[in-house]
C-alpha cells in the first residue's frame, strides 16, 4: 500500500509539470498546430508569464484511497530551480519525499524507521525531471530537459475530445499528455514508468481546476492502472495551494541524523 | 512461517445504495441527445474468466534471444503479451478484431511485432479478422497496415536479413469469393504492397516459407477451399504449390513427386538448420507428409499417418526443430514427432504428455530446442523437456462461451458451455476475486446450453455437440444421458452443432432437432410436438459428403435444424422456434399447430440463420428476432421486432450496430432497455431500438454470443466467445436512462437495492500466474450523469446521515455519460495515538448502520443531494440486536482510540515543554537551577512512563515491524480490528477485555492527571519565577486543531 501512496506523490508532482514545446511534426488529424495547441494551453494555464513568476509552491491536501475510508493528509512544497518536498501524515507519522536538485531522499517512518535514506538512481532521475519541470513544466524547459512534443492527433477521453500530445526525453520514454479540445486543460496523463525492472502503466486524470493568482491549477487528480477499472484507484485532492510563500532551503536538504528523527513541524 | 506485518484483510461490508432520483434533471429538450458508448460511461463489465481451461490458441511467437517474451493469439481472444515467460498476460490488442491469424515478431527489432487477423484454422464457429497489423513499440499502440476486407490472414514472413521486406499470406473470407486474396510483398516495412502471387477469388494463400540463407528462395501453398453453413469443400484446382527464386517476381509450380490430381491445404516449413531440406504437409486424395532435399525441386512422400494427415483446415501446422533437421513435430488432433526426417512418428509424451487435444501453434527455442510452447484448443503449455511434460499456462482467460444461464444462490452462480472444454459452472463474484479453482466441470466435449434445475440445486443440465444432451448431479457427480431418440416411424433426428436446449421460465425443457420436443421430468421422458419446422431441404443434408478433400462430419455442419426456442414469459402455449435455414415458427396453442412467419419479414434474404428469438415479457405478442447470414457471406445485423405474433415485423437495427448478431435481449424492467450481442461486441438501446451505441467498458471488441439478465441483481451477464464470462454489475442507472436524463447537465441514477457481503478474510501466497476475476466491488455506488465533463471548480460528493451529521467525503469523478463512484459505508478511521509504529487495525473505520443516509453534491456552485438506503447483509445469521451489539462495542473502542490519541499527545507534549524548560534553566546560573532542572526532567521521565504504557515506543530500522512491543494502544486496536471484521454479536470475552481496557484507559488518565496535580504548579511558580513561560496541558480543543493540519 505504501508503494502505491509513493506513486501517487510522484503522479501529484508530475500533474503540475506541463508538456515541452519543441519541434513540431504533427502528422495527425488534429484541426490545429501543435505550436497553436501549446499556446491555447498556456493561455488557459493563465498565460507562460504568470507561470514563469511563481517562484514557490505549497500545495495542502489528501490522498483518498478506498472510496473515502482513508484520508491521507499530504503536504507538497517547490522551490525553484528544481527543489522539492511532500509529505504524507499518519497517526503523526510523517513520511517525506524531497529532491534538492541534486540528492533525492525519503524518511519512510510508517514500519518505525526514522533514519533518512537516499533513493534509488531511478527515483532520483525522476525526481531530477519533475522538479526541472515542477512549475512552467517542461514546456519551457524542453531545451534544457531535451524532451520532445508530437502531435499525435486527436482521441476521444472519457467522451471529451482531446488532443494527444507525446513527450519523448532524452532515454526515449515517451508519455502523453491530453489536452480537453475546449478548455485546453489537461485531462489524462498517460506514462510508462520503469518500478524497480517493472513497467507500470498508469493514468492520471486531473480535474476541479481552479484560479490561484491567475493561473490555472488542478485541485483534484485521479490516478489508477492502465486498463483498471472506473474508480479503483487512489484520488489526490488539493484543498489549498500557496504561491511564493517563504520556505528555507533546508527543508529539500539530505537532513543530518538528529534533525531526521523529528521530521519537519507544519 | 512466513513473518508478514499484521494485515488487516478485511473486505469491507457493503450496503445497498438506492439512490433516488432527484430534481436535477431539467426539463427536456427538443432536439434529441445522441446515445453513444460514452453515454454509459463508468458502467463497466467484470471480466471473471474462467481461464482454467482456457480456449483455443491460434498462432504464438516468442523473441529468439529471450524467449521470456512471448505473444499468444487467440482464436477468438485478441493478442496477449508476456515479458516473464508466461507467468503474467496481458492484452494487448483490445481495441481491435479479436481473431487472430497470424503473429511474427520481427527478431531483429523486437518491438515490432505484426499481427494477421482472422483465424486460418477454419472450423464452422471461427469469426473474422480485419486486416494486418503492426507495432513498434511492443504492443502499446497498433497501426492497420490495410488488408481490411481480408477476413483471414495466415502468415507472417519478416526477411530474415532486411526487416522493410515482408511477405503477407492473405488467406481471405472462408464462407465467400474475395479479391483480396493471395501472397502480398512489401520492400518498406508495409507502407506499399504488392501482390506477388494471385490465383483466384476462391483460392487464398494459406502458407509461405523462406529460405533463411537465401531468402528470395520463397514457396507458397494456395488454397482453395469453402464453407457453407451445411458443407465445407478444401481443395481444387486453384490449390498449388509454388515456389519462387527471385523473391516472387516469378513463379513455378512445384509437381515432381507430389500428389496427382487436385490438392487441398499445403503446409511448409524449411528446415532451419539445413535449408535445401524442406518439408510439407499436402492435402491431396491421398494426403500425406512430402520431404524434398532439393530446395523443393523433387518430392518425396516419406508419411501419411493419422496425426500427419488429419483435418488438414483444422491443423495446417508443421514444426522442424531448429538445430536437428531430422526432428519433425506434426502438431494435429495431437502431437506427434518423427526423429528421422519424417519418416515415422510417434507421441512425444513419454513423460505424461497432459495436454488439450487439438493443437495449432508450436514455437520451438531455437537455442534450446527442448523448450517449445504450444497452442491448443485449451490454451497455452510449455516443455522444457522435447514436450514429455508440459506446464499449463492458468491464465488466458480466453474461453470459447456459447451460452450462459444463471442461479438464485447469493452469490449467484453462472453456467455455460464452451469450444471444446465442456460446461462449466462459478461464482459471479467472490470476495478475493474470482479464480480458476471456483469452477466446476459439469459437462464434456464442445459445450453449448448448460443451466440449473431451479427445482434442485443439484442438478444441472448440459450438451455436447450434435444435441448430446446430458443431466450433472453435483453431489454424486453422475451424469445421465437424456437426449430423445426417434420413435418407430419417425425420422433420424437431425441436431445442429449448437443445440438449442433451453428450460423455460414454466420450467419446461426444450430440445430441437428438425422437431420442437419437450420434457416435464427433466428429460427422462420426450414429447414431440411438432413437425419438421425447418425447410428439409436434402440439398443441405449431406454432411457424410462434407470436407471435400478430407472428408470431416463432426456434426458441426449439421443443417435444416432448429436453432432459437423461446416460450413467452406471460403464456407458455405461445412458443417461438427459429431455424438455421431461415424459418420462424410460431405456436399460440402450446405447439398443437404452427406457423411460419418468415415471409412477414421485410428486407431479410431467404434462408437467413435465426440465431435469436426472444419473446417479450411486457406484451404477449411482443418478441425480438436477430437473423445472421455470415455463412453464406452476408455480415450484416439483423434485428426485428413484432408486436402481433409476427404478422409485421419492423427491422430496429441500424448502422451502429457491428457485425452479424447473436442475440437480442429485452431488459426486464424497462422495455425500451434492448441488448443486442453481435460477433463484435455488445450493443445497447435504451429507446426500443430507435438509436443503438456500443457498451465498451472495460469490454473489447469480443463476440457475445449470449446475454442473460440476472432478476434479483439486475446483472448482465455476457457469454463471450473468446474472452470468458463477463458481468456487468446493477444496470438500474441504465433502465433509468431517458432524453430528460440525457439532456441534464447533472442527475442522480438509482443504483440496485440489494445488500452486499458480510466481512470474509482469506490468506493465500499463490504466486501471480494464475488468472483471478474481478470481483464485485465490496462497496456502494453513487451514481449520476453528467451531458458534459466536469473541469473547472470544485467538485465533491458528501455523505450525510439522518442527523445530517458529515461521514465521508468522496472525490467525484468527471467524465461525460454515467459516472460511478463507490463508498466503503464506513466511519472515518479513528484518530489513532502515535507510536514508534503504525497501528493498522485503526486504518478502518466502523461500518455505518443500516439505515437511509443523503448524499449531497456540490459541483462548482450547485448542489444536488439524493438519499440512499443501506440494509444488512441477507446471508447474515445475525440479528439486529446482535449487530447492533457489535456497532456499540466498536464505537466505544472507537471513542477509546480517540481518547487515548488526545492523552498520549497531552502527555507528550506536556514532556516536551517540560525538557524545553529543563534545558533552559540548565543554562542559567543561578543557585537553584540544578534543583529546578532535575524536578522538570523527573517531571518529564514520569510522564515519558506513562506515555509508555499507552504506545509503544522503541524505534529502529525493524523495531516497527517485529519490534513485538504491544502496549495499551496496540491492545484496543487489536480488540477494535477484531470486532470490526466481524458482523455479529461479539464474544463475552471481547466485551470483557473491552471493560479491563477501559478501565486501563482511565487510569493512565488518572495518573497523568496525578502527576500534573502534584507537581505542575509547583513547578510553573518556579517557572514564572526565573520568566520562563510554564508548562501548559494541551486541551483537546488545542489537539483537535493539530489533528485536523497535520
Amino acid at each position: 500500500m505504501f508503494r502505491k501512496i509513493a506513486l501517487s506523490v510522484y503522479a501529484a508532482i508530475a500533474l503540475f509539470c506541463l508538456p515541452a514545446l519543441a519541434q513540431s511534426t504533427a502528422p495527425a488529424k488534429s484541426d490545429l498546430s501543435l505550436d497553436e495547441i501549446i499556446a491555447k494551453h498556456a493561455q488557459a494555464r493563465g498565460g507562460l508569464d504568470k507561470l514563469k513568476a511563481i517562484k514557490s509552491i505549497k500545495m495542502t491536501g489528501k490522498l483518498v484511497v478506498q472510496g473515502g475510508a482513508l484520508e491521507i493528509p499530504m503536504v507538497i512544497q517547490a522551490k525553484r530551480p528544481d527543489m522539492f518536498r511532500m509529505e504524507m501524515s499518519l497517526q503523526g507519522k510523517t513520511q517525506v519525499q524531497a529532491f534538492d536538485g541534486t540528492v533525492g531522499w525519503t524518511i519512510s517512518p510508517f514500519m518505525g524507521k526514522t533514519d533518512p535514506e537516499k533513493m534509488p538512481e531511478e527515483d532520483t532521475v525522476q525526481a531530477k525531471d519533475q522538479a526541472d519541470g515542477f512549475f512552467e513544466g517542461s514546456l519551457l524547459n524542453a531545451k534544457a530537459m531535451g524532451k520532445t512534443v508530437e502531435l499525435a492527433g486527436k482521441e476521444d477521453v472519457e467522451g471529451s475530445d482531446a488532443y494527444k500530445l507525446k513527450i519523448t526525453d532524452k532515454k526515449g520514454d515517451v508519455e502523453f499528455e491530453f489536452l480537453d479540445a475546449k478548455s485546453f486543460l489537461t485531462i489524462k496523463s498517460a506514462s510508462k514508468r520503469k518500478m524497480q525492472g517493472n513497467e507500470l502503466e498508469v493514468e492520471s486524470f486531473p480535474g476541479d481546476f481552479k484560479e490561484v493568482n491567475g493561473v490555472m491549477f488542478p485541485f483534484s487528480l485521479e490516478q489508477k492502472a492502465k486498463g483498471g477499472p472506473a474508480g479503483g484507484g487512489a484520488q489526490i485532492v488539493i484543498e489549498k495551494i500557496e504561491l511564493d510563500v517563504a520556505v528555507d532551503d533546508a527543508i529539500f536538504k539530505f537532513p543530518a541524523k538528529d534533525a531526521a528523527k523529528e521530521p519537519a513541524k507544519k | 512461517m512466513p513473518i508478514r506485518p499484521y494485515r488487516f484483510v478485511l473486505s469491507l461490508v457493503t450496503f445497498v445504495l438506492a439512490l433516488t432520483t432527484c430534481s436535477a434533471l431539467v426539463s427536456a429538450q427538443d432536439s434529441k441527445v445522441k446515445i453513444d458508448s460514452n453515454t454509459f460511461g463508468a458502467i463497466e463489465a467484470r471480466s471473471i474468466g474462467p481461464a482454467l481451461m482456457s480456449g483455443r490458441i491460434s498462432a504464438i511467437d516468442a523473441l529468439e534471444n529471450k524467449p521470456s517474451t512471448l505473444y499468444v493469439g487467440a482464436a477468438n481472444g485478441g493478442v496477449w503479451k508476456s515479458t516473464n515467460g508466461g507467468t503474467t498476460f496481458k492484452p494487448v490488442f483490445d481495441k481491435n478484431t479479436q481473431s487472430i491469424g497470424c503473429i511474427t515478431i520481427d527478431q531483429a527489432h523486437p518491438e515490432t511485432v505484426w499481427v494477421g487477423t482472422g483465424e486460418v484454422w477454419v472450423r464452422n464457429s471461427t469469426s473474422v479478422g480485419g486486416g494486418l497489423f503492426k507495432t513498434t513499440d511492443g504492443g502499446d499502440n497498433w497501426t492497420a497496415v490495410g488488408f481490411a476486407k481480408s477476413e483471414r490472414i495466415g502468415r507472417i514472413v519478416i526477411d530474415p536479413k532486411n526487416s522493410e521486406i515482408v511477405y503477407v499470406a492473405v488467406l481471405g473470407p472462408l464462407w465467400s469469393s474475395g479479391e483480396e486474396r493471395g501472397l502480398y510483398k512489401t520492400t518498406d516495412g508495409g507502407k506499399n504492397w504488392e501482390r506477388i502471387l494471385y490465383v483466384d477469388a476462391n483460392t487464398g494463400c494459406s502458407d509461405i516459407a523462406l529460405d533463411p540463407q537465401e531468402p528470395n528462395t520463397v514457396y507458397a501453398g494456395m488454397w482453395q477451399f469453402r464453407r457453407q453453413p451445411w458443407t465445407f469443400t478444401s481443395g481444387g484446382p486453384g490449390s498449388t504449390f509454388q515456389k519462387s527464386t527471385d523473391g516472387g517476381k516469378t513463379w513455378k509450380k512445384l509437381t515432381k513427386g507430389l500428389p496427382e490430381g487436385e490438392l487441398g491445404r499445403i503446409t511448409i516449413r524449411v528446415a532451419p538448420s539445413r535449408p535445401n531440406l524442406v518439408y510439407a504437409v499436402v492435402e491431396a486424395k491421398e494426403s500425406g507428409l512430402y520431404r524434398s532435399d532439393d530446395l523443393g525441386e523433387s518430392w518425396t512422400k516419406v508419411s501419411s499417418s493419422f496425426n500427419v494427415i488429419v483435418r488438414p483446415f483444422y491443423f495446417g501446422v508443421l514444426a522442424i526443430d531448429p538445430k536437428d533437421y531430422n526432428r519433425v513435430y506434426k502438431p494435429g488432433l495431437t502431437l506427434s514427432v518423427s526423429k528421422d526426417g519424417g519418416k515415422s512418428f510417434s507421441s512425444p509424451f513419454g513423460g505424461g504428455g497432459n495436454v488439450h487435444s487439438d493443437h495449432h501453434a508450436l514455437w520451438i527455442d531455437p537455442t534450446n530446442p527442448a523448450h517449445m510452447y504450444l497452442g491448443t484448443d485449451g490454451g497455452v503449455y510449455e516443455s522444457f523437456d522435447y514436450a514429455n511434460t508440459f506446464k499449463f499456462m492458468k491464465n488466458l482467460p480466453v474461453s470459447q462461451f456459447y451460452h450462459v444461464a444463471y442461479d438464485m444462490e447469493r452469490p449467484y452462480n453462472v453456467y455455460g458451455g464452451l469450444q471444446d472444454n465442456g460446461s462449466w459452472v462459478g461464482p459471479s463474484t467472490s470476495p478475493s476475486g474470482v479464480q480458476n479453482r471456483d469452477w466446476r466441470n459439469v459437462g464434456f466435449g464442445d459445450g453449448f446450453w448448460a443451466f440449473p434445475d431451479p427445482a434442485d440445486k443439484n442438478i444441472v443440465f448440459s450438451e455436447y455437440q450434435g444435441g448430446k444432451l446430458l443431466r450433472f448431479h453435483r453431489a454424486t457427480g453422475e451424469v445421465k444421458a437424456i437426449q430423445p431418440y426417434p420413435k418407430t416411424g419417425e425420422p433420424k433426428f437431425r441436431f445442429n452443432w449448437n443445440t438449442p436446449f433451453k428450460m423455460s421460465e414454466s420450467k419446461t425443457l426444450y430440445v430441437g432437432s428438425q422437431f420442437l420436443l419437450r420434457s416435464t421430468d427433466r428429460g427422462d421422458s420426450w414429447e414431440r410436438i411438432s413437425e419438421d419446422l425447418t425447410t428439409n431441404d436434402p440439398e443441405k443434408q449431406k454432411q457424410d459428403q462434407s470436407g471435400g478433400l478430407s472428408i470431416d462430419n463432426s456434426s458441426a455442419e449439421n443443417h435444416c435444424t432448429i436453432f432459437a426456442i423461446c416460450e413467452s414469459p406471460l403464456d407458455p402455449k405461445v412458443i417461438w422456434v427459429g431455424t438455421d435455414d431461415g424459418n420462424v415458427q410460431l405456436t399460440q396453442d402450446g405447439g398443437k399447430t404452427w406457423t411460419n412467419l418468415v415471409k412477414n419479414i421485410p428486407s431479410l434474404p431467404a434462408n437467413t440463420w435465426v440465431s435469436c428469438i426472444e419473446a417479450s415479457r411486457f406484451d404477449p405478442g411482443t418478441a425480438y428476432a436477430t437473423f445472421e447470414g455470415h455463412q453464406t457471406g452476408d455480415m450484416k445485423p439483423y434485428v426485428y421486432k413484432t408486436t402481433d405474433f409476427g404478422k409485421t415485423w419492423t427491422s430496429i437495427a441500424t448502422d451502429s450496430i457491428k457485425g452479424f448478431a447473436h442475440v437480442v435481449r429485452e431488459d426486464l424492467v424497462n422495455k425500451k432497455l434492448l441488448f443486442v450481442g453481435t460477433e463484435f461486441g455488445l450493443f445497447l438501446s435504451v429507446d426500443g431500438g430507435e438509436q443503438w451505441a456500443q457498451f465498451t467498458g472495460r469490454l473489447p471488441n469480443v463476440a457475445v454470443r449470449d446475454i442473460a439478465i440476472h432478476p434479483r441483481e439486475g446483472d448482465v451477464i455476457l457469454a463471450t466467445h473468446g474472452r470468458g464470462l463477463y458481468v456487468i454489475d446493477d444496470i438500474t442507472p441504465i433502465r433509468k436512462i431517458t432524453q430528460d436524463v440525457l439532456n441534464a447537465p447533472f442527475a442522480f441514477l438509482e443504483n440496485r437495492p440489494s445488500v452486499i457481503a458480510l466481512p470474509t478474510s482469506s490468506q493465500e501466497f499463490s504466486g501471480n500466474d494464475e488468472f483471478v476475476g474481478d470481483g464485485l466491488a465490496e462497496a456502494a455506488s453513487i451514481t449520476y450523469y453528467m451531458k458534459d465533463r466536469h473541469q473547472i471548480g470544485e467538485f465533491k460528493v458528501e455523505i450525510l446521515d439522518s442527523e445530517n451529521k458529515l461521514i465521508s467525503t468522496i472525490p467525484a469523478s468527471k467524465r461525460r455519460g454515467i459516472n460511478r463512484i463507490t463508498w466503503q459505508m464506513r466511519m472515518k478511521p479513528p484518530k489513532s495515538a502515535s507510536g514508534a509504529t503504525l497501528a493498522q487495525g485503526a486504518f478502518i473505520g466502523p461500518a455505518v448502520p443500516e439505515g437511509t443516509y443523503t448524499v449531497k453534491v456540490t459541483k462548482g456552485k450547485e448542489t444536488y443531494t439524493g438519499q440512499i438506503k443501506l440494509v444488512a447483509d441477507p446471508r447474515s445469521t445475525h440479528s439486529a440486536e446482535d449487530r447492533k451489539l457489535q456497532q456499540q462495542t466498536v464505537m466505544k473502542l472507537y471513542q477509546m482510540q480517540e481518547k487515548l490519541g488526545y492523552l498520549a499527545s497531552a502527555i507528550q507534549d506536556a514532556r516536551e515543554q517540560a525538557q524545553d524548560r529543563a534545558k533552559k534553566v540548565k543554562e542559567m546560573t543561578a543557585k537553584d537551577a540544578t534543583v529546578l532542572t532535575k524536578s522538570l526532567e523527573g517531571f518529564a521521565t514520569r510522564l515519558e512512563d506513562i506515555r509508555k504504557t499507552l504506545v509503544t515506543t522503541r524505534e529502529g530500522a525493524t523495531a516497527g515491524y517485529i519490534g513485538g512491543e504491544e502496549q495499551l494502544r496496540e491492545r484496543i486496536v487489536e480488540l477494535y480490528a477484531n470486532l470490526n471484521s466481524y458482523g455479529g454479536r461479539p464474544t463475552q470475552s471481547q466485551m470483557d477485555s473491552a471493560g479491563v481496557l477501559e478501565k486501563e484507559l482511565e487510569k493512565a488518565d488518572q495518573e497523568f492527571n496525578k502527576a500534573v496535580s502534584a507537581e505542575l504548579e509547583g513547578l510553573n511558580t518556579k517557572l514564572q519565577a526565573k520568566k520562563l513561560d510554564p508548562v501548559k496541558v494541551q486541551t483537546k480543543e488545542e489537539y483537535d486543531k493539530k489533528e485536523k493540519g497535520s
